[in-house]
């Protein structure tokens, strides 16, 4: 490539470049949302990784799933939590293993919403729109789970 | 004498401000412009610590490439959202987990593509593709009103009738700070070989379209409602 069509396409490019910042530029709440996240910091969680998400799985090409609900299971060494989320009815349902009656908060982007599951780990949440969300277990005094940030 | 000689020296009221007020007011300016240099590395460790300083500098840092990122894929602005905040969610909850701090942009980019297509699946999936494609294809009317540079707005205008492969690349090159070529061939999974040459066809096309424009061709490329009549 010659000099002048480099310099012609850098040219370009920062034209391009500077109209976008300005058409485009990252939205105040976005970046005030994210300065405050800071907040969300948990020093001694452990992290349970996202280990299955059901809306990775390959739809045939031409179908159009007509499932509105998305299966999700995270794990840490000790635990495993699998959690539905329906997105017609905005409802999310979820279950931890070993099971056992505990307090389940569910970290939203607004806020922090809590429930307890029964004896069989099956806890609900109504109501949820998508967005960011997290699931924090405190199943001992020493010992806290939280699931890693997923978007819905 | 009056007024008396004006030296480089402070007079005693100013003096007296900077003792005051103005002293933190300065620590914090120097503190700031520190941040401001401070590498990758260093921010993450003051923000694994809970400094709100240091995290928000990484935030300025980056947020402008996440979001281009998330753009880039054509999410519609509040779904673009969703995956920014997601982005920086992550990032909290791994910030004693990045191991090599320098590769912090790649790993920001990595997620932000990862979070993008994720939901682009999910979301797409619920309503028919064409409908989201119509809802992104409002935006350059709304951004031809919200740019005042004429110029500029050339510029987008043209640029929303490119493939959206190229209008992704375009993207990816124009974030703050700067993505490797390593970088956008893993965000965009194809050769980096290949990118410096699709760069310049983008580019060429990017060109064409505004020659175009501003000799009002009307070729019928554009979508309706772009042409002024």
């Amino acid at each position: 490539m010659s000099e002048s069509t480099q310099k012609g396409e850098d040219k370009t490019l920062s034209l391009l470049h500077r109209a976008l910042d300005e058409s485009d530029p990252v939205p105040t709440d976005v970046t005030d949302f994210a300065r405050a996240a800071i907040s969300w910091r948990t020093v001694d969680a452990d992290l349970a990784q996202l280990s299955y998400d059901s809306s990775e799985e390959s739809t045939p090409v031409g179908v159009r799933s007509l499932s509105v609900a998305r299966m999700l299971s995270f794990e840490t060494s000790a635990w495993a939590i699998d959690i539905e989320y329906n997105t017609a009815s905005r409802l999310l349902m979820g279950q931890i293993e070993p099971s056992r009656e505990v307090a389940v908060e569910l970290h939203l982007a607004g806020g922090v919403v809590v429930t307890e599951s029964d004896e069989l780990g099956r806890f609900s949440f109504d109501g949820i729109l998508p967005g960011p969300i997290a699931l924090v277990f405190r199943p001992s005094d020493d010992e806290m789970i939280k699931t890693e940030w997923t978007l819905l | 004498m009056w007024p008396p000689a004006r030296s480089s020296a402070l007079e005693p009221a100013e003096t007296t401000y900077l003792r005051g007020r103005g002293r933190l007011f300065i620590r914090t300016m120097a503190r700031m412009a520190s941040l401001t240099h401070a590498t990758h590395g260093e921010l993450l460790a003051k923000a694994a610590d809970g400094d709100q300083a240091a995290w928000s500098a990484l935030v300025d840092r980056f947020s402008q490439m996440v979001w281009s990122i998330a753009r880039g894929f054509r999410l519609d602005e509040a779904t673009a959202k969703d995956v920014s905040q997601t982005v920086w969610l992550r990032l909290v909850e791994n910030l004693h987990r990045i191991e090599d701090p320098e590769r912090l942009p790649g790993w920001l980019a990595t997620t932000a593509r990862r979070e993008a297509l994720r939901v682009k699946g999910v979301r797409e999936r619920m309503v028919p593709t064409d409908f989201v494609y119509d809802v992104a294809d409002e935006s350059p009317s709304l951004e031809a009103m919200l740019v005042e540079d004429e110029d500029a707005k050339e510029v987008v205008l043209a640029f929303r009738t490119l493939h959206e492969d190229c209008q992704q690349l375009l993207r990816l090159l124009t974030t703050d700070p700067p993505l490797s070529y390593e970088e956008i061939a893993l965000i965009i999974d194809r050769p980096i070989g290949s990118l410096g040459p699709t760069r310049s066809r983008c580019l060429e096309r990017l060109k064409a379209a505004m020659t175009s424009r501003i000799s009002g061709g009307g070729s019928g490329s554009f979508h309706a409602g772009d042409d002024a009549q």
